[in-house]
C-alpha cells in the first residue's frame, strides 16, 4: 500500500502512509488510540475507502472498493468487534456471505447446503482447539474466546493470502492469548501474511517479524523485530521517552 | 416423547394465545364453530396473511413498511381501471404486481441508498400512494365485469376458496425463501448486525432493496385479491392493513428491532387478528371495538415476547 491518505472532515486520520507486507510475514501494527491503525486496515479490507491510495498485490495494482473486493483478493479481516451476527448460528457466521449452496430442480435454484456447512464448520473449529458444544449454537450465547474462534474460523476457511487481525487478543484470558499466538504461527507456517494490531506489545515481540508504528496518522517507525526493543517501540508510539520496566 | 417439551418451547407464543381465544369464542360466540364461519374466517385471514408475510420479512431486517395498506388500495384501483378499459386479466394483474414491485424498489432505494429511516420513507410513500389512489378515479370506486378476475378472490378450487390456496402457496414460497436460501439468511443478518454482514462482503444495499420489493410484491398481491373479492377497486380499501400486518408480525413474535422472529408466528398472528374480528362481530361488537381489541392483544403479544425472549428459545433463525 502506497501513499495512503484519509481525512474525516478536518481530521487527517492518515497521511501518506506506506505499508508493505512480504509472503508469510507477520507485521505488528501498533500505535496509540487514534493513531490511524484501524483506519489503515479498514482501507485494506475495503470497509472504508481512502482519499488517496495505491494498493499493489504481487506486483499488480488492485482496486479495493468494498469488502467483497478484498475477500476476492484473499484478504480476510478479523475485526475487533468480530463482525459476527449474534442471532445466527455459528456455522452460518463462518460462511456468512459465502454460503455453501446446492442446486435443486436441475440447477434452476440454489439452496443452502446446511449439512455441509455444519460439518465443515465443526471441522475448522476443532482445529482451533477451542471447545464448542454444537455449531448450531447462536453466536449470542458464546463466550469471548469462542466468538474469537468463530471469527478466526471464518477467516481461515477460505484459504486467505493475507489475514488482518484487529486486536485479536483483547478481552481474552492468558491461555486463550497463547492459543491466538499459536494460530498466528500456524498461519505463518502455511505462507499466509498477517497484519496484527494490538495494544499488547508483548504479543508483537512474541509473534511478529516486523513492527510498524503509527502516530497521528503518520508512520514513525518500521523495523525488524530483532532490531528493536520494547522501549523504542513505546517511545515511537507516544513520541516521548518512557522507561519501561 | 422426550422431544415434546422442547417442541412446545419452540412453538411461537402466538400459538397459545390463538388456542386461548379460539376456546373462548367457541364457548361464548354463537355459530363460531360452524363450517361456514370457520371457512369464512380463513378466507378473510388469507389476504392479511399474505401482506403480513412481507411485513415480517421487512421487520426481520430491522425495517418497517407503513405503505402496504395504501399500496393495496392503489393496486386494486389500477388493476380495476385497466380491467374497465379492457386490457384483459393477465395484463391487469401484471400491471398491479409491477406497481407493488416499483413501490418496493422506490422505498428500498430511499432506505438503502439515500439512508432514509424506513419509518419515514414508508410513511411518505403511504401518503404518495394514497394520493395517487384517490386521484386515479377522482375518488370514486371503479367497477368491471370480468368474471375470471373475480374468480381470484371469490372462486373455489377443490371446495376450498381460491385465496386460501394462494395464501398457502405464498407461505410456502416465503418459507422457502427465508429458511432455505442465502437471501433468507441475509434477511436475519441485516436485522441482527448489518455492519457485520456488510464487512463479510454482502451487498447490503441490494439486499435491503430486494426486501422492500418482496414486501411491495406481496402487498400488491393482497390488494389484487381484495379487489377481486369485492369485485371493485376502492381508493381507501387497504387502509388499516398496515396496522394489522404489523400487529400480526409482532403478535407472532417478530420484534421491532430486527433479527428475531419468523413467519410461523406470523401465521398465528394473522389468525388471531382474524379470529378476534370474527368473534367480536358475532358477539355484536362493531369495528371500533375490534380495533381496540387488536390493540390490546398487540400489547399483550409484545409483553409476552419481551418476557419469553429472555429464554431465547423460539427466536432468531431456527
Amino acid at each position: 500500500m502506497e501513499g495512503i491518505s484519509k481525512s474525516f472532515g478536518s481530521v487527517k486520520a492518515l497521511e501518506k502512509v506506506t505499508l508493505t507486507l512480504s509472503h508469510g510475514e507477520v507485521l505488528g501494527l501498533v500505535g496509540d488510540n487514534g493513531a490511524g491503525k484501524s483506519t489503515l486496515i479498514k482501507i485494506l479490507s475495503g470497509a472504508i475507502s481512502a482519499d488517496e491510495s495505491k494498493i499493489f498485490f504481487e506486483g499488480q495494482e488492485i482496486k479495493i472498493e468494498n469488502p467483497q473486493d478484498a475477500r476476492n483478493q484473499g484478504i480476510e479481516t478479523i475485526y475487533q468487534t468480530f463482525a459476527l451476527v449474534g442471532n445466527l448460528p455459528i456455522y452460518l457466521n463462518i460462511f456468512l456471505g459465502r454460503y455453501r449452496v446446492k442446486p435443486i430442480l436441475g440447477g434452476l435454484i440454489k439452496i443452502l447446503d446446511e449439512k455441509r456447512m455444519e460439518k465443515e464448520s465443526w471441522e475448522i473449529l476443532q482445529n482451533l482447539k477451542i471447545p464448542f458444544n454444537s455449531v448450531k449454537e447462536k453466536v449470542d450465547h458464546l463466550s469471548g474466546g469462542q466468538r474469537q474462534a468463530v471469527a478466526i474460523g471464518r477467516a481461515l476457511f477460505f484459504s486467505p493470502r493475507i489475514i488482518i487481525m484487529d486486536e485479536p487478543t483483547s478481552g481474552l484470558a492468558v491461555k486463550e492469548v497463547e492459543q491466538i499466538h499459536q494460530i498466528i504461527r500456524d498461519f505463518k507456517n502455511k505462507g499466509v501474511s498477517i497484519i496484527f494490531i494490538t495494544h499488547r506489545l508483548q504479543s508483537i515481540f512474541t509473534v511478529a517479524d516486523r513492527v510498524m508504528v503509527l502516530r497521528g496518522g503518520q508512520k514513525v517507525m518500521e523495523k525488524p523485530i530483532q532490531e528493536t526493543t520494547l522501549e523504542e517501540v513505546v517511545r515511537a508510539m507516544f513520541g516521548l521517552y518512557l522507561k519501561v520496566t | 416423547m422426550n422431544h415434546l417439551p422442547l417442541l412446545l418451547k419452540r412453538l411461537p407464543n402466538a400459538v397459545y394465545l390463538f388456542t386461548g381465544i379460539l376456546i373462548l369464542f367457541s364457548l361464548i360466540a354463537p355459530n363460531f364453530l360452524s363450517i361456514m364461519n370457520l371457512s369464512n374466517m380463513v378466507l378473510q385471514g388469507s389476504v392479511l396473511l399474505i401482506v403480513s408475510l412481507g411485513m415480517t420479512i421487512v421487520m426481520l431486517s430491522n425495517g418497517i413498511d407503513l405503505s402496504v395498506g395504501a399500496l393495496m388500495s392503489l393496486t386494486g384501483m389500477m388493476a380495476g381501471i385497466s380491467l374497465a378499459n379492457e386490457w384483459g386479466v393477465i395484463p391487469s394483474l401484471l400491471f398491479g404486481i409491477s406497481i407493488g414491485l416499483f413501490s418496493g424498489l422506490f422505498i428500498g432505494f430511499s432506505v438503502a441508498k439515500l439512508n432514509f429511516q424506513p419509518f419515514i420513507a414508508t410513511f411518505g410513500m403511504m401518503g404518495i400512494l394514497e394520493g395517487i389512489s384517490l386521484y386515479s378515479n377522482k375518488g370514486h370506486t371503479v367497477y368491471w365485469s370480468d368474471s375470471i378476475f373475480n374468480f381470484i378472490g371469490s372462486g373455489y378450487f377443490l371446495s376450498i376458496p381460491f385465496p386460501i390456496w394462494i395464501a398457502a402457496m405464498v407461505f410456502s414460497m416465503v418459507y422457502f425463501l427465508l429458511y432455505k436460501t442465502p437471501f433468507g439468511v441475509n434477511v436475519f443478518a441485516v436485522g441482527g448486525h448489518e455492519e457485520g454482514l456488510r464487512l463479510s462482503g454482502v451487498n447490503v444495499k441490494r439486499q435491503k432493496m430486494l426486501i422492500y420489493m418482496v414486501s411491495g410484491l406481496l402487498a400488491s398481491l393482497g390488494g389484487l385479491i381484495l379487489a377481486s373479492r369485492i369485485a371493485s377497486g376502492h381508493p381507501t380499501v387497504g387502509i388499516g392493513y398496515e396496522f394489522e400486518a404489523i400487529a400480526s408480525s409482532v403478535i407472532g413474535g417478530t420484534t421491532f428491532f430486527g433479527g428475531h422472529g419468523g413467519i410461523i408466528g406470523t401465521v398465528f398472528g394473522a389468525l388471531i387478528i382474524t379470529l378476534l374480528r370474527n368473534g367480536l362481530n358475532l358477539l355484536g361488537f362493531t369495528t371500533p371495538y375490534q380495533y381496540c381489541a387488536i390493540g390490546f392483544i398487540l400489547a399483550v403479544g409484545i409483553t409476552l415476547n419481551i418476557v419469553y425472549s429472555r429464554e431465547n428459545t423460539n427466536h432468531g433463525r431456527i
